[in-house]
Order: structure tokens, then C-alpha cells, then sequence
């Protein structure tokens, strides 16, 4: 299908490639990737990093996510072992990012706590 | 003065007499006033493990709404992970604003958010986990992790009114013959590798059928048509089945049966049809039989399939058993059959703390504390 083909081009010249020895790639830096998004209010910005934080990245793919709040803006780390894992990682990351702040667009505001019945 | 000071003993004693009745006539007044302000447990639950991404809302065992939106792939396609998942991002939002606005409820009325959280496709899982997070901190209210294949159950209780059958859970993604026992539902029978609807599906992409609305359905259309028997392998291994030597087989003579015009694309949908239902009803009879059970469930996609529930059917006439089916709103994978499987959970205590919420693509059924059941 149609939007399938940036990924499609990128994982044909990759995956049929094996370039490196073991012991290079795990000496090798970790590609990086660092998000800051702001949000309309710091607990709207909590909200959408519990909501993104729960789900490990798969195992294969090597790479991992980093959270960490400053008021309202939700800065994310990403680390993963090439470019094109950390591709992937930051590619579906963004779709999952995007889809949480249109639900609290869309749901919100965060209703007030009394008590706090999600933790 | 005697008198006086009875009188004035008694009127002591009336007062306090009244007293007491003054407050325990507040204490009853405040244990009714609860009782009327009794709330109807309201769930939401999102599903969306495979290709049909759907919210439903569910009250005390009545489906308030339940809309659903289906991936379809164009024909000899079959449905990826990846494009399922931006399938289910596009839409979720869209269906959870449907079934708010069917139910004509608001989410404060909501008690708990119900989600999937296995088994089936991780990233599309995942696609509806994060929404169901989201709503259930911004609406403040606690998360029910449910397990698919138990919702079917649950849902085919809930609709049919099955005491305790023996359920036949059959769909793309899962088939088993399950039966409850002792707080877990017991796979007595399962697959060792394809899915009944998985090996349809698969088929289906041979024959280039479309996928709208479902290839299974599509099958079954063309399987009506079929004249001709191709006698297929046969797997049935003890309690458990097998299709992937069926797929095999046909995958490699389907072409040349078709093109020589030994048989249609309808004869050999009716052969399939019939050998791998044949097999789901032995099973489901080795099971009947050796739980003494009187009652049959059919419940999952494939479960709309009305040549299986006539073949189940002639079976449990047989035994003088009775079936069990529901129409494809509730066969096919739904919103409110989370729903009802997180209503039943939420009511026998069960919470999922926000950390727990990961997904998961492998979750047995008898993984699952049945604490709702005695």
C-alpha cells in the first residue's frame, strides 16, 4: 500500500545486509533522538507520559525510551544501536505520541482528583 | 409531689425514648438514601488485538452501544501488524465518540475503562492501550485489563444465557475448545499451529476472494455453491486439531485443480469447509463427553458461520444437547464483550494499576482468575 513505502525502501537495503562483527556493534555509540513537547498544563503533560511509558520497547529492536517532565513540556530520550532501528523506534513513537494528545484533546481536560482512582 | 416527680420521670423517659427514635429513624433515612443512590456499574471497553477496532459500553448486562470499524485489505492480503495499528489510530478516537454518543452517556457516569490486553497483534494492541490509559486518567477512573478470549466467553454467556457450556472458541486468531472448571476456564482442546479462521483467511488469499466484509464470510458464500467433495487431510489429534497441513496441501494444488476444472472455487470452499468443521465437532463432542456437559457456546469470527452451527447443531441433537450461538455484533471481535468481561472483573474486586497495563500478544485463556464464577 501507498504510505508504506519509506519503510518498505529503508528495511530492503538494510535487512539483506550484514556489515558488521558482533564485537563492533556492541562497542559501537547508540544513536540518540531527543523529543521536547510542550503541553497545555504539567499534569496534562504527566498524563500523556503515563500513558506512553508503560509498554517496553520489543526486545529486538535494541532500543529503549527515556522519560522525564519539566513543567509542561514532555522531553523523551530515545536510544537505539543504528539509525535505522532508531527510525523505527521514533517513527512509532510519534504515531503513539500523536494519538494520546488528540484523545486529550479531544477527552480532556484531566478532571479533578479528589482521590486519585487511576494509579 | 409524687405525682409531679413521676411525671417528670416519665416525660424524661419520653424524651429520651423519642431521642432514640429520632436517630434511628436518621440512620435508616441514610441507609436508604444510599441504597436509592445505588449507581448501575456502567464499563467501557476498547478492543482492538486484530483488524476490528471497536468501543462498546455495557450497564448491569444491557449493551448500551457497541460501534466497530474493520481493517479490510484488498484481495490476497491478509492484515500487518503495522498497518492495523495505523488503522486502529485513526479510527479509535472516531468509534470512542460513537459509543459515547449511542449510549448517550457522559464519562462521569462511567465507572471503569475495560481494554484488551492480550491476546493478539502487539501494535495494535498497544494502539488502544494508550488510548485507554488516557481516558481513564482524565476521566480519574480505574483501569480493568481483560483478556480477549474471555470476553468472547463472557459476551456468549451474557447474550445466550448458557448456564456452563462447553465453549467452541473459533476466530482468526484463536481456537479452542474451553470449558469452565474450578475459577479457570480449562483449554481442554486447542490447535497446534494455525487458527480454523487463520486457515480460511489464508485460503481465501489463494482463491484472490475479496476481504469485505470478512474473507470468512466470503467462504461461506461461495462454499454454499460447492457441488463437488475434495476429500482434504483430516487432523484431529486426540483432543487438539491441526490445519496447517490442510493450508499446505491446497496451497499447493488449488491452481491446478482449478485451472484443469477438476473443481470450482465454490467445490473447493464447500471441501473445506466441510473437513476442518467436521474436526471442530469431534472435538467439541470428545469434550461434551468427557465433562458431562449438556450445552454447547460457539463464540469468536468464526462462530458466524452458519454451516458450523448447523453442523454443531445436528451433533448436540445427537446428544440431546443444546447450541449455543450469537450474531456476528457479538461473534465478531466487539467493545462490549470487554466490556462485560471488565464489568464482571470490576464487581468482584479486580483493578489494573496503571503500570500494569502492558499488553501482551501471548495470554492463555486459563491464565485468568475466574473470581467472578463459583
Amino acid at each position: 500500500m501507498g504510505d508504506n513505502s519509506v519503510d518498505g525502501a529503508g528495511n530492503m537495503e538494510s535487512d539483506e545486509e550484514i556489515s558488521e562483527t558482533e564485537e563492533t556493534l556492541s562497542t559501537r555509540q547508540p544513536a540518540v533522538a531527543t523529543l521536547e513537547v510542550p503541553f497545555n498544563t504539567s499534569r496534562e503533560a504527566e498524563v500523556v507520559r503515563n500513558s506512553l511509558q508503560v509498554d517496553p520497547e520489543p526486545k529486538r529492536s535494541g532500543s529503549s525510551k527515556t522519560f522525564t517532565l519539566k513543567e509542561n513540556v514532555l522531553c523523551v530520550e530515545i536510544r537505539s544501536p543504528d539509525v535505522r532501528q532508531l527510525r523505527t523506534a521514533v517513527c512509532s513513537f510519534m504515531d503513539l505520541l500523536h494519538l494520546v494528545a488528540k484523545t486529550v484533546d479531544q477527552f480532556g481536560p484531566p478532571a479533578q482528583q479528589s482521590k486519585k482512582m487511576c494509579v | 409531689n409524687p405525682g409531679g416527680a413521676r411525671a417528670q420521670v416519665s416525660s424524661v423517659i419520653q424524651l429520651l425514648v423519642e431521642t432514640i427514635i429520632q436517630k434511628s429513624k436518621g440512620l435508616r433515612a441514610r441507609q436508604l438514601g444510599q441504597d436509592i443512590h445505588f449507581k448501575m456499574v456502567m464499563i467501557i471497553g476498547l478492543e482492538g488485538s486484530a483488524n476490528k477496532i471497536g468501543v462498546g459500553i455495557v450497564q448491569e448486562g444491557k449493551v448500551l452501544s457497541n460501534p466497530r470499524c474493520t481493517y479490510v485489505t484488498p484481495p490476497g492480503q491478509g492484515f500487518i501488524p503495522h498497518d492495523t495499528a495505523k488503522h486502529h489510530q485513526a479510527h479509535v478516537l472516531e468509534v470512542l465518540h460513537m459509543a459515547l454518543a449511542e449510549a448517550d452517556v457522559t464519562p462521569q457516569q462511567i465507572d471503569a475503562i475495560a481494554y484488551t490486553k492480550g491476546p493478539g497483534m502487539a501494535a495494535p494492541l498497544i494502539s488502544v492501550a494508550v488510548v485507554a490509559r488516557t481516558i481513564a486518567q482524565l476521566w480519574n477512573k480505574p483501569i480493568v485489563a481483560v483478556n480477549h478470549c474471555i470476553g468472547h466467553i463472557e459476551m456468549g454467556r451474557l447474550i445466550t444465557g448458557a448456564e456452563n457450556p462447553t465453549v467452541l472458541y473459533v476466530s482468526g486468531g484463536n481456537t479452542q475448545i474451553i470449558a469452565y472448571l474450578e475459577r479457570k476456564y480449562r483449554i481442554f482442546g486447542e490447535t497446534i499451529d494455525l487458527a480454523v479462521g487463520n486457515c480460511l483467511d489464508r485460503f481465501a488469499r489463494i482463491l484472490m476472494l475479496s476481504n469485505d466484509p470478512s474473507p470468512g464470510y466470503n467462504i461461506e458464500q461461495m462454499a454454499k455453491k460447492g457441488r463437488k467433495f475434495l476429500p482434504l487431510p483430516y487432523c484431529v489429534k486426540g483432543m487438539d486439531v491441526s490445519f496447517s497441513g490442510i493450508l499446505s496441501y491446497l496451497e499447493e494444488r488449488a491452481d491446478k485443480l482449478l485451472k484443469t476444472g477438476q473443481y470450482t472455487k465454490a467445490d473447493l470452499c464447500f471441501s473445506l469447509q466441510e473437513t476442518v468443521f467436521a474436526m471442530l465437532v469431534e472435538t467439541t463432542e470428545r469434550a461434551m463427553a468427557h465433562c458431562g456437559s449438556q450445552e454447547v457456546l460457539i463464540c469468536g469470527g468464526v462462530g458466524c458461520n452458519l454451516r458450523l452451527q448447523q453442523m454443531m447443531g445436528k451433533m448436540c441433537e445427537e446428544r440431546d444437547a443444546k447450541l449455543y450461538t450469537t450474531d456476528e455484533s457479538f461473534c465478531i471481535d466487539n467493545g462490549a464483550m470487554i466490556a462485560q468481561a471488565g464489568y464482571l472483573m470490576y464487581n468482584s474486586g479486580i483493578r489494573t494499576p496503571l503500570v500494569d497495563t502492558w499488553i501482551t500478544q501471548r495470554f492463555r485463556t486459563d491464565d485468568v482468575q475466574v473470581t467472578w464464577r463459583d
